[in-house]
């Protein structure tokens, strides 16, 4: 990186006799003294015009507008001279309204306070019925809790041998030093599901 | 009253509607390997029925051949024969309860269902060689008392299993099919209504 040096060198004052010389210093500060003072003048000047204008433009432009559009039809004026559809369109393609709707609305609020008797009559509540009679089979559920005694006296019987069964097996498990119980499991394939083992 | 909402957070919608006519204690049993003691009651109930089918049908023939030959004394035939008859019938009236419907009349008294390998109904062959191994090794039943999985002897060869199935024929394919033919209920209980 190289680094320059500046010598001061100080040497006393010598006027210049030349009268050259003085003429063009006396010139350059002239025309220096003219351009600075224009530049000011045009500054101030511009800087007052613009409060003068603004301060009337304020005064003046509201009262104008309210007395032009006093006298206009606005929303007629819109509606005959704007293209509505195509503003809408355009907004609603860059809106997602549907994720809008999810996040601003309430839309429990208004299912609670919607005519459910109205949506109700539009509802085939027959065929609904009809369906749910079917697919829990109905029918079937009132033949089985509807047996009667002897049914009862089968639903005992049975109860009371699979009780014995589980008694057999753990005085024979016992017997045979069997740790584990018995697996009851049928899980051959997978395939046969027991509903009530879950529950 | 309980809201539905309650009801669903308690209720599974794949639990089967139909069980829960079953006694609340015995919806666990059902879809497990039946024991000895329920299947042995159930094989005198169905040994029972067949004995009495036997002597129905020796005392019609006595009385067809008494009406039209009263005068020729006909005894009781000879035990080998009853026993044979006896042995035929039992072994065709299995056949065709576990065939048809996967269970005879003792076991539908008794709630079980005989199975095979693939936990569906027998085949009419299965069933056939099952109901002819039962009648020939009455004893192969008593391996259940000590077969880890409730297994009697033709259960061990012919890899069928006896479950819990207190349901009646009509509604056990809850618990009998597998997840494709529950799938397709609804559209075969359409395809018979369309028939129908």
């Amino acid at each position: 990186m190289s680094s320059r040096e500046v010598v001061v060198v100080s040497r006393p004052f010598e006027p210049e006799d030349d009268a050259l010389s003085l003429a063009r210093d006396l010139m350059a500060s002239t025309i220096g003294l003219v351009a600075y003072s224009t530049q000011t003048a045009i500054a101030l000047t511009q800087a007052m015009a613009q409060s003068i204008i603004g301060g009337a433009l304020d005064r003046l432009v509201p009262p104008l507008v309210d007395s032009i559009v006093s006298r206009v039809n606005l929303t007629d004026l819109v509606i005959s001279r704007v293209d509505l559809r195509a503003i809408v369109e355009s907004a609603l393609d860059q809106l997602d309204l549907t994720e809008i709707v999810v996040q601003r609305v309430d839309v429990n609020r208004i299912v609670a306070e919607a005519n459910i008797d109205d949506v109700i009559d539009r509802v085939p509540m027959v065929q609904i019925a009809d369906y749910i009679i079917e697919e829990i089979d109905l029918p079937q559920i009132i033949r089985e809790s509807t047996g009667g005694i002897a049914m009862d006296a089968f639903t005992t019987t049975r109860y009371s041998a699979a009780r014995t069964d589980e008694f057999v097996s753990k005085i024979v498990d016992t017997l045979l030093l069997r740790r584990k119980g018995r697996d009851l499991e049928v899980i051959d394939t997978g395939e046969v599901v027991d509903p009530g083992s879950r529950s | 009253m309980k809201s539905f909402r309650e009801f669903r957070q308690a209720h599974d919608v794949d639990d089967g509607i139909v069980l829960q006519t079953l006694p609340v204690a015995a919806r666990a049993l059902q879809g497990e390997r039946a024991g000895f003691v329920t299947r042995l009651i159930a094989a005198v109930i169905d040994v029972v029925i067949v004995g009495a089918i036997m002597i129905g049908i020796w005392i019609a023939v006595w009385l067809f051949l008494l009406v039209f030959n009263p005068l020729v004394e006909y005894g009781m035939p000879r035990p080998g024969y009853f026993v044979l008859g006896g042995y035929f019938l039992m072994w065709a009236y299995w056949s065709w309860g576990w065939a048809t419907s996967g269970r005879s009349i003792g076991q539908g008294l008794m709630g079980i269902r005989v199975l095979d390998r693939k936990g569906r109904f027998p085949s009419w062959q299965i069933a056939v060689v099952r109901s002819a191994f039962c009648v020939t090794f009455q004893v192969g039943i008593a391996w259940i008392l000590v077969s880890r999985r409730n297994r009697s002897v033709q259960d061990v060869v012919l890899r069928t299993s006896v479950i819990h199935d207190w349901t009646s024929a009509a509604s056990s394919d809850l618990i009998v099919s597998g997840p494709q033919e529950s799938n397709d209920a609804p559209n075969r209980r359409a395809a018979q209504r369309e028939a129908s």
